[in-house]
């Protein structure tokens, strides 16, 4: 069945748009994914096992999603075995109508929440909010989202789009709001100290935690949780009742599978051997324990996750969200994560937003936001074929007659003259006749009829008054 | 050097990198005063001044040792330790709220990893993962034979020692460093829901 996420729905060229005049973004994103895509790298180049290891990781994940059913069924039997209750969902709204039951029976006022991409996929907070349910997001960069009304811009770093200034003044409502002091100042460690004062009366008095999963291990009926900041820890540990949602796909077999993968969310996407703080949830606790929760519901979903399996794009499911992709992607690096207009950016987000939807949202993404450079596909530690995913899916919207008929022919009618040495030369030979019309400062600054649109955000060096081809004919192919 | 040794001095390396302290009592008997020399050093620098109130529980061979003749001269700090015969459903509240008041946390570990520098603890009924985590300060004791090469090592005898009893303990925290966020600017900050200091107390054997 498809799933459904939710978009923004301004066409394009406006969340283009937006994002490339969005400076404070442009900046704070540029600097930040190249740190992190350099840190990657020198992690692994000073940890000689890793890679050896992260290709065990990819066998684990591949292996896994092939058997998803049986693990499944394991890992139900194991929690419920423990003290927990699993769930099935199958779309996006059975999760969300599984959860509010759950909030409901217990009469939960007040839910705290780790940063999760599923609970993005659900709009979780929303439905909440509309049933009456106060949720307080915990991760710092999702707290400050939160507080902004606006959407993740990175996997990892959902507040990259902000800066300090931005944030001081969301505390301050946010301190009107609540009658506590507000930051002492702009200084990013007194913001951050805000949050901690803030956030821990939440923590303390919270009916309910969500949390999403890194990994589900099927053999122990264990959710895994990954952070850097400690929240899954007071989520996991405060509230009496956790729920945790958690994407099928998410699973691996045993305890050796999960050792194999556990350190590559860290290593590829943060160049850390570990993040600081792993939880790992394997039931409700006893009944003389002091921590841990009296009732653990654990939903799993699909939203559109399991169609994918048996097709070229199964290997999609073995994404851990490492967000290495979207820290190579050159378009990601200009525009963010807002323009995709996606619970999901980045090179993973082209392939996955069309892919879990059925084509039904956004179905712009593979041709708009890539330019098939293959940095993605270099940098995932999951080996997943991301380029060539992208081409195919380019394919499938061009037989699904998806793309404009003007467009769709005019790639035909360059395409037969770039299909043969001869007509390829012979363009070139128009375009240095044709071009002198366009050029503004030494470059092609625009064209007419559909090419128009290419240079709307782009220029190009005009065809030189001497091809290399014809160089090398009047030079070399003469003398021989 | 010996193997043990090895292990400590790389875990010491990969500890220190992520911004822990690490303090080692080289001899049995030395380790009240290594204790005591390391919690006044962490409390010297980040908490200089203000009350401090301490809670505790050890790991099993040191079971019944009693901190406050330790710490209790330090700078007037208040120990307490953490209640015996599990969980009072009655006082569950105000045990929560004391341990949020309290400065610094002080417990033991199962076991940890050379290679990534982690420290791992279990919640059971006589120990708790909230002094690693509601403390401005968290100081860990670390019995140097349960120092595993490696994280993966270390994953796998936990599992061996845990699934045989056919259960995971319910709730487990690997904590590799201290609680940190870069979601401001891309830039570092230590300390945002979790400890902002973190040390490892290694000694050699049990006292007792
Ligand atoms: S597609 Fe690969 S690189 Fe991108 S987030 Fe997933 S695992 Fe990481």
């Amino acid at each position: 069945m498809d799933g459904q996420l939710p978009i923004d729905t301004r066409p394009w060229p406006v969340r283009r748009d937006a994002a490339l005049h969005d400076q404070t973004m442009q900046q704070t994103i540029g600097v930040v994914t190249k740190r992190l895509a350099n840190a990657k790298v020198t992690a692994y180049a000073a940890y000689p096992e890793a890679n050896h290891w992260r290709q065990r990781a990819v066998e684990v994940k591949r292996q896994s999603i092939r058997q998803l059913e049986e693990h499944l069924a394991t890992f139900t039997q194991q929690v419920e075995s423990h003290g927990g209750k699993v769930h099935r969902a199958t779309t996006a709204a059975d999760a969300i109508q599984t959860i509010l039951e759950v909030a409901q029976h217990h009469q939960v006022r007040s839910v705290i929440k780790t940063k999760s991409m599923v609970t993005e996929e659900l709009e979780l907070n929303r439905a909440l909010e509309n049933a009456g349910i106060a949720v307080r997001e915990t991760d710092l960069g999702e707290y400050i989202i939160q507080l902004a009304h606006e959407k993740p811009s990175h996997i990892l770093a959902p507040a990259l789009h902000k800066n300090r200034e931005q944030i001081h003044a969301l505390f301050d409502q946010d301190a009107l709001v609540y009658h506590t002091e507000p930051p002492a100042s702009e200084d990013i460690v007194a913001l951050t100290q805000y949050a901690r004062r803030r956030l821990r009366e939440e923590f303390l008095a919270a009916d309910m935690g969500v949390t999403g999963g890194n990994f589900l291990v099927a053999e122990t009926g264990t959710v895994v949780l990954i952070t850097n900041e400690g929240n899954a820890d007071m989520v996991t540990t405060l509230p009496r009742l956790l729920v945790s949602v958690v994407g099928v796909e998410k699973i691996v077999a045993d305890w050796s599978g999960l050792i194999d993968v556990i350190q590559q969310p860290a290593l590829s996407g943060v160049g850390q051997r570990l993040s600081s703080y792993t939880t790992l949830v394997s039931g409700t606790r006893g009944p003389d324990q002091w921590e841990g929760p009296d009732e653990w519901h654990v939903v799993l979903l699909d939203n559109g996750r399991t169609q994918l399996k048996d097709t070229p794009f199964e290997d999609v499911l073995s994404c851990i969200r490492c967000g290495a992709c979207l820290n190579v992607c050159p378009v990601f690096r200009q525009v963010g994560g807002h323009a995709y207009g996606s619970v999901y950016p980045g090179p993973i987000g082209i392939v996955e937003t069309p892919l879990l939807t059925n084509f039904e949202v956004l179905p712009e993404l593979p041709s708009a936001l890539c330019t098939l450079c293959h940095a993605c596909g270099e940098a995932c530690p999951m080996n997943i074929d991301l380029p060539g995913h992208i081409v195919q899916l380019r394919q499938m919207k061009q037989e699904r007659h998806m793309n404009a008929i003007g467009v769709t022919r005019s790639y035909r009618w360059w395409a037969r003259f770039w299909a043969t040495p001869h007509g390829y030369r012979r363009s070139m030979r128009w375009a240095r006749w044709g071009q002198w019309w366009f050029v503004r400062h030494g470059r092609i600054q625009s064209a007419p009829g559909l090419a128009g649109g290419w240079f709307k955000t782009r220029d190009m060096p005009p065809v030189a008054s001497m091809t290399f081809h014809e160089w090398w004919d009047r030079t070399r192919g003469k003398r021989q | 050097m010996t193997e043990t040794d090895a292990l400590r001095d790389q875990f010491q390396q990969q500890f220190e990198a992520l911004g822990g302290h690490l303090f080692y009592a080289s001899r049995a008997d030395l380790l009240p005063e290594v204790l005591a020399s390391a919690y006044q050093t962490m409390v010297d620098r980040y908490l200089p001044t203000g009350p401090l109130q301490v809670v505790y529980w050890l790991n099993s061979d040191l079971l019944g040792w009693d901190l406050h003749g330790v710490l209790g001269g330090i700078r007037g700090t208040q120990c307490i330790s953490w209640p015996q015969g599990g969980r009072q459903q009655a006082v569950q509240g105000q045990w929560q709220d004391l341990l949020a008041e309290s400065q610094v946390g002080i417990t033991g570990s199962a076991w940890a990893a050379a290679d990534t520098g982690t420290v791992a603890l279990y919640a059971s009924p006589s120990t708790g993962l909230l002094p690693s985590l509601l403390m401005p300060i968290h100081i860990i004791l670390l019995n140097q034979n349960r120092i595993q090469p490696s994280v993966r090592e270390g994953l796998k005898r936990f599992y061996q020692e845990n699934q045989a009893a056919g259960r995971m303990p319910p709730l487990v925290k690997l904590i590799t460093g201290p609680s940190m966020t870069a979601d401001i600017e891309g830039q570092l900050v230590i300390g945002v829901h979790g400890p902002m200091a973190i040390a490892v107390v290694v000694y050699e054997e049990s006292i007792f």
